[in-house]
């Protein structure tokens, strides 16, 4: 008999199955762990590169990926970046398991891979596309600012060398709002990059909005929603707000600094709000988190199947998920370590785990509410026809016969759908990855000391 | 700092406390049904940011200033029920004015 469930508290999507936490997975034994790469890549998934470029002009509060400031670096660190980056490339270049794996996308992500020289990056995708085989129309995607991006030459020269597409956190018109989020940019500065943009030929783009941040409103949200539809981006990636512990934020939060904090029954009216508006403008949800214009056609190479596929993470903090390899895991979250490691000849990777193809079961049934529908074919539905059941008794996944798919309140839970898939295992890890990184006073996301405040890091 | 919760204040009350907390603060409802032996991260009942309002709500409760570090694991905060006997650990004999006298196993 199908058990009845009910959320209350909403709970964020999830990416990324297994956890890789720090604490709990970090690997002693790399030559065991990389022994994958002497096998040829199967071919059953498609190959991605994402390229983790750690420097930012400012520190946003809220951001958990690993960055640091650009003007505390010099060009000669910037040099010794870049050379590592393209020594870790060639690496993986080399072994068995990229021999004759085309490539289908590039992405460059942070940090602000835009503010890097144009040489640096030219070299890094020079380094692509010498060393492995790529696909004849690669997406290739790089992650800016909208200060950064109003460098139209650069823009220009980025599409001269390949990139077909560029993205940017927008997150908020308010600007009192980003102000405290200590974003640089101003709404004036979003306007003025998106005409970069399409001055420079940039038909495919996209931008973030976070909602359920202090302060926010529905009023405020729908706003938002009606400016950015008006802008005309390809593909727009709507988060919550994600506190970690420990962080300049929350403190702020926690000592009452703003005049209303987030809460659970805020974040479910924004993101009503923000299905609705999009819904008034003719925007199509295409995943639980994005949104897209009506016409828009979405590259199966694109981002929005990247979790599916199997994806190599260069650079510090970067993630690599392969299907092909059963591998989970994260390079060193700091640039010296990062750099350290390759020049001596190591991967630089920093944790992980070897994924099992019960794991991967887990984690496509995981990823199931992400995707809004998906083919019964495409999950192992016998092994989780119970907890489908469930969630099917409890009005949130409806069985179509051939697929299996998220209702209108389901997509109001998804997260909460998410995880109720997944395995008793993961959640305890999950749980005590949390308490771990509260013990050492560290940001839940790398378990690193990215925005913690000065004063929880001295304790 | 003033505790609210001393050796004299029975286990219930500490676990009526967290639940009344949990449906105000992390849930909204006011009438949610919770059992105090709920898996409450199992059970996606809280996320990372309500595990730290809880903590310190409970610290302002306790008058003190942060859990000892090794108290803070999954194994404590499972359920409603196994936060309440981890408080009752920290509380202290009351005294006239319900002022701490002394720091229990907490830092203060």
């Amino acid at each position: 008999m199908p058990r009845a469930v009910k959320f209350r508290e909403r709970l964020t999507n999830f990416y990324r199955y297994p956890r890789i936490c720090g604490f709990q997975d970090q690997i002693t034994d790399k030559n065991t762990f990389c022994s994958f790469l002497n096998t040829p890549h199967p071919g059953t998934k498609r190959a991605y590169i994402y390229i983790h470029i750690p420097w930012c002009t400012s520190m946003c509060n809220y951001c958990p990926f690993y960055h640091t400031y650009y003007h505390h670096t010099d060009e000669e660190t910037r040099s010794r970046f870049v050379s590592a980056v393209c020594a870790e490339l060639t690496r993986y270049a080399s072994e068995a398991f990229y021999c004759r794996t085309p490539i289908v996308n590039v992405n460059f992500g942070g940090g602000t891979p835009f503010l890097l020289d144009i040489g640096h990056l030219e070299k890094i995708l020079t380094t692509i596309y010498d060393r492995f085989t790529v696909a004849e129309h690669p997406v290739v995607s790089i992650e800016g600012d909208p200060i950064a991006l109003q460098n139209r030459d650069k823009l220009s020269a980025l599409k001269e060398l390949g990139v077909t597409r560029a993205s940017f956190g927008l997150q908020t018109f308010n600007e009192r709002l980003r102000k405290k989020l200590t974003v640089q940019s101003t709404g004036y500065d979003v306007y003025k990059a998106v005409e970069a943009l399409h001055r420079c030929g940039y038909e495919e783009w996209g931008c973030d909005m976070l909602y359920n941040c202090p302060e926010q409103n529905v009023t405020e949200i729908r706003f938002n929603v009606d400016r950015i539809c008006e802008l005309e981006p390809s593909i727009i990636d709507v988060y919550d707000l994600n506190i970690s512990p420990n962080t300049h934020l929350a403190r702020l939060v926690l000592e009452n600094k703003f005049s209303s904090n987030p809460s659970n029954q805020k974040e479910i009216e924004q993101f009503k709000a923000i299905q609705e508006t999009f819904a008034e403008h003719g925007f199509e949800q295409v995943r639980s988190v994005n949104f897209k214009p009506p016409g828009v056609v979405t590259d199966r190479n694109g981002i929005l199947h990247q979790f599916s596929e199997d994806v190599l993470g260069v650079g510090p903090s970067a993630r690599t998920f392969l299907y092909s390899g059963g591998r989970n895991y994260r390079n060193r979250c700091s640039t010296d370590d990062y750099i350290r490691d390759v020049e001596s000849g190591q991967y630089p990777i920093e944790a992980g785990n070897i994924v099992s193809s019960q794991i991967l079961e887990e984690r496509d049934m995981m990823l199931f509410p992400y995707y809004l529908e998906v083919p019964k074919a495409s999950i192992n539905y016998l092994r989780f026809r119970e907890q489908i059941e469930d969630m099917c008794f409890s009005g949130y996944v409806e069985d179509t016969g051939a697929t299996i798919r998220l209702t209108e309140l389901g997509k109001l839970w998804a997260g909460n759908v998410q995880y109720y898939f997944h395995s008793e295992e993961e959640k305890r890890a999950i749980g005590n990855s949390t308490f771990l990184s509260l013990q050492n006073r560290k940001n839940l996301f790398n378990q690193d000391f990215v925005n913690v405040h000065p004063s929880a890091q001295r304790a | 700092m003033k505790s609210e919760y001393t050796t004299n204040t029975p286990q219930s009350q500490i676990v009526e406390d967290i639940v009344r907390f949990f449906r105000t603060d992390i849930l909204n409802d006011e009438t949610a049904e919770l059992d105090p032996r709920d898996e409450i991260v199992s059970m996606g009942l809280i996320d990372s940011m309500g595990i730290v309002r809880l903590l310190t709500h409970l610290q302002n409760a306790l008058g003190i200033r942060e859990f000892a570090r090794h108290d803070l694991t999954l194994d404590n905060f499972r359920s409603i029920e196994k936060i309440a006997a981890m408080i009752a650990r920290y509380c202290v004999p009351a005294v006239a004015g319900g002022k701490r006298v002394s720091h229990g196993r907490g830092a203060t």
